[in-house]
C-alpha cells in the first residue's frame, strides 16, 4: 500500500521536486502525494498548520514543508515553521529550506540536466550549488547558452523534468537536503 | 538592475517615466515604470488601458508623414507627452505636443506634432534637437530629404521665402547628422518596436478563418476583409517565423511543446498552390493578363495527437499560444501586454508569468492585470496602481511609493508571516486611507 505523504511547497514544481526526490531515494516504496502550494513565505507560515490537518484529513501521515531560504537566516526559517506547524497535526514531519532556493539542488547534477533537457552539451559540474547567489539565473543562463538559445528554462515545468533524471549522491553537494535525507531514511 | 547575462539582448533604451496630459482620462498622469517589468493593477474604468495606448501614440508618432503639429479641428485633440529615455549612459527627455484623432474602431491617428529633445549626455552636456520622431525612423538618405521638406516649411513660417542654398545651410546648421544622432536613432528605433497585446484581441477563436493565402512573394497576405483580424494576424506571423526565422520557430515550438508548457504536440502548414491569374488595366484599356502564383496555407495545431485548425482551438489556448508568440519572437524593446490572464488556467497562467519574468530581462514589459493570482507571483516593487479622481483623472503610482511607510511594513509583515500579494490586494485593495 503507498504511503500518502503530504507536500507543502512554494509551488507546483517545488512540490514536483520533492515528490521526485523522495521517489528516487526511496525506489523500493510507494508514495502518493498530497499537496498545497503557497506562492510565497508568508502565506506558507499563514497556512501551514490548517493546511497540515487538511492533508491529515485527506490520509497524509507523513508531511514535507518546504520554503526557500532565499536573503534569510536558516534558524530563523526553520523556527518561523516550526512555530506555525503544530506538532499534533502530523507528527511526523520535515522541514526543509533549500539554502538560497530548491534551484541549486537542480544544479547538483549537471548531467541530469542535460539529458532532462536533451543538451547538446553537459553544463560545467558546480560543486557548491548553494554557494551560488542566484542559482535559478544561472539554471535559466546555462540553458540557453547550451541550447544554442533554442531552449528556454521554465522553472515550471522544466525542475520537475530535470528532477526525474537528478541522481540522489549529488545531492550531497548541497547540505540542506540531509534533512529530507534523514527523514525519508529514518521516518518515511 | 537591467540583467546582462548571456539572455539579455544588451538593451540600451528604456523608458524611465512618461507624462502624459490631456489624453482620455489622462488629465496630467505621470508613470514610473521599472526598467524590466511594470505591472498596472487598478478597477475598471482607471484609465489602464489608457496609459497603454498612451505608450502606443509613440510609435505611431514614428510613422507620421507630415511636419509639424498639423491643422486642429473638432474631430481632433491634442495631447501632450513628455517621456525619459535611459540611453546607456544618456538621458533623453522627449517631448510632443500630439494631435490627433480617435477613429471609429476606437484606433488613435496621428494628425501632426511638434516634437523636442533634450540630451542630457554622460559628461553633463545638454543637447537639444527637434528632430521629428518620423524622420529619425528613415534611412539617412531619405531623412535627408524629409528633414529638408520639414525645415524649409518650419522656417517659411518665420520668414517669407529661402532659397535652396540657405535651406541646405539650415539643414546642415540643424543637425542632419549632429554628434548625439545615433543616441536619438537609437531611442527611435526602440518606439517603432514597442508592440502589444490584448487578451481582447483574440477573442472566440472559432471566428478564425482556416486558412490565408499568400502571393508570389510568399509572406504577404492577400488583403481581403476578414484576413486582416488579429487571429489571422497571429496564423501569418507564426507562419513567417516558420518561413524566415528557422531558429526562432524551434524556440517557439520548444515552449510551446512537449518540451515547454505541452500546450500542443506540433505545429504544421499545409500548402496547397492554386492557378490563378490576375488582370491588369493600364491607361488606354490596355488589358494585361499575370500569371500570379497564389498559396493556400492550411495551419493546423497537433494536440494529444488530433489535428485541429486554429478555430477548434479553445479560446485559451489561442490566446496563450498567441502571447507566447509575441513574447518570445517579437522584436520589440518594449511589450504591452493587457490582462494575460484571461481565459487562462492558473496552472499555465504561472508559466506565462515565468516567460513573462524571463522575457523582461531582454525587453521592457508593461502589463495590466486584474489578477490577483498573477499579482501572487509578482513582487511589490512590479507593482503600479492605478486610480482615477475627477479632478486628476487617471493617476499612477508604485505600490511601493504609494503606501505610507507604516502600511509598506504592514504589508512586508503580512507577505512574511501570513500571505501573499494578490491575497492582500483582494482583502485590503491597497488602500492607504
Amino acid at each position: 500500500m503507498a504511503k500518502v505523504v503530504g507536500l507543502i511547497g512554494e509551488d507546483e514544481s517545488d512540490t514536483d521536486v520533492l515528490g521526485t526526490i523522495i521517489r528516487k531515494a526511496s525506489p523500493t516504496r510507494r508514495f502518493k502525494f498530497k499537496t498545497f502550494h503557497g506562492h510565497g513565505k508568508g502565506k506558507i507560515i499563514g497556512k501551514c498548520n490548517q493546511w497540515a490537518k487538511n492533508l491529515r484529513d485527506r490520509e497524509c501521515t507523513a508531511l514535507v514543508l518546504a520554503q526557500d531560504l532565499d536573503e534569510e537566516s536558516y534558524a530563523k526559517v526553520v523556527n518561523e515553521l516550526k512555530n506555525a506547524l503544530e506538532p499534533s497535526t502530523i507528527a511526523n514531519y520535515c522541514i526543509v529550506i533549500p539554502v538560497r532556493m530548491i534551484e541549486a539542488w537542480i544544479l547538483s547534477d549537471a548531467e541530469a540536466i542535460k539529458t532532462a533537457l536533451n543538451l547538446p552539451s553537459t553544463p560545467n559540474d558546480i560543486p557548491n550549488p548553494e554557494s551560488l547567489m542566484d542559482p535559478k539565473s544561472k539554471l535559466r543562463d546555462l540553458i540557453y547558452t547550451l541550447s544554442q538559445k533554442r531552449r528556454r528554462y521554465m522553472l515550471t515545468k522544466d525542475n520537475g523534468r530535470i528532477a526525474a533524471h537528478l541522481r540522489i549522491e549529488c545531492l550531497r553537494k548541497c547540505p540542506s537536503f540531509s534533512p529530507l535525507r534523514d527523514f525519508i531514511n529514518n521516518r518515511l | 538592475m537591467i540583467n546582462q547575462g548571456p539572455m539579455s539582448k544588451n538593451p540600451s533604451v528604456r523608458i524611465k517615466s512618461f507624462d502624459v496630459s490631456g489624453y482620455r482620462s489622462c488629465v496630467h498622469t505621470r508613470v514610473d515604470l521599472n526598467l524590466e517589468l511594470s505591472a498596472l493593477i487598478g478597477i475598471n474604468g482607471s484609465g489602464k488601458t489608457n496609459v497603454l495606448q498612451s505608450l502606443l501614440l509613440l510609435k505611431k508618432l514614428g510613422n507620421v508623414r507630415s511636419f509639424g503639429h498639423g491643422r486642429e479641428d473638432k474631430q481632433s485633440s491634442v495631447c501632450e507627452m513628455q517621456v525619459v529615455f535611459r540611453v546607456r549612459e544618456a538621458k533623453v527627455s522627449y517631448s510632443a505636443k500630439i494631435n490627433y484623432v480617435t477613429n471609429e474602431l476606437n484606433v488613435d491617428e496621428i494628425v501632426g506634432a511638434d516634437e523636442n529633445w533634450d540630451i542630457t549626455l554622460s559628461d553633463g552636456r545638454v543637447e537639444r534637437s527637434e528632430l521629428p520622431l518620423s524622420v529619425l525612423r528613415l534611412p539617412p538618405e531619405k531623412s535627408y530629404w524629409m528633414l529638408a521638406e520639414y525645415i524649409s516649411r518650419r522656417e517659411r513660417q518665420k520668414t517669407s521665402s529661402l532659397s535652396g542654398e540657405e535651406i541646405t545651410a539650415l539643414i546642415s546648421r540643424d543637425t542632419v547628422d549632429p554628434p548625439f544622432r545615433p543616441i536619438l536613432d537609437e531611442v527611435a528605433s526602440f518606439v517603432s518596436k514597442i508592440n502589444y497585446y490584448s487578451a481582447a484581441q483574440f477573442t472566440n477563436p472559432s471566428d478564425c478563418p482556416p486558412f490565408f493565402e499568400i502571393e508570389a512573394d510568399g509572406l504577404s497576405p492577400r488583403r481581403y476583409g476578414y484576413m486582416r483580424g488579429s487571429h489571422v494576424r497571429f496564423l501569418r506571423d507564426l507562419y513567417n517565423l516558420k518561413e524566415k526565422n528557422r531558429d526562432g520557430f524551434e524556440e517557439y515550438c520548444s515552449l510551446v511543446g512537449k518540451e515547454g508548457i505541452s500546450l500542443v504536440d506540433r505545429i504544421d502548414f499545409h500548402s496547397v498552390d492554386l492557378p490563378s491569374s490576375d488582370i491588369e488595366l493600364r491607361s488606354g484599356g490596355q488589358i494585361i493578363k499575370k500569371k500570379v502564383r497564389r498559396t493556400l496555407i492550411v495551419p493546423h495545431f497537433v494536440i494529444h495527437g488530433a489535428k485541429l485548425s486554429p478555430a477548434q482551438l479553445s479560446e485559451g489556448t489561442f490566446k496563450t499560444l498567441a502571447v507566447i508568440l509575441y513574447l518570445s519572437t517579437d522584436k520589440s524593446d518594449l511589450l504591452l501586454l493587457e490582462e494575460p490572464e484571461v481565459c487562462i488556467h492558473h496552472g499555465l497562467l504561472s508559466s506565462l508569468i515565468d516567460l513573462v519574468k524571463t522575457y523582461s530581462m531582454e525587453k521592457q514589459i508593461v502589463l495590466s492585470t486584474h489578477s490577483d493570482y498573477v499579482l501572487d507571483l509578482l513582487r511589490p516593487e512590479n507593482v503600479l496602481l492605478v486610480r482615477k479622481t475627477r479632478k486628476e483623472g487617471t493617476v499612477v503610482g508604485p505600490l511601493t511609493g504609494t503606501l505610507s511607510s507604516k502600511n509598506y511594513e504592514a504589508l512586508k509583515h503580512y507577505l512574511n508571516v501570513s500571505g501573499n500579494l494578490g491575497e492582500y490586494w483582494r482583502h485590503t485593495g491597497f488602500d492607504d486611507g
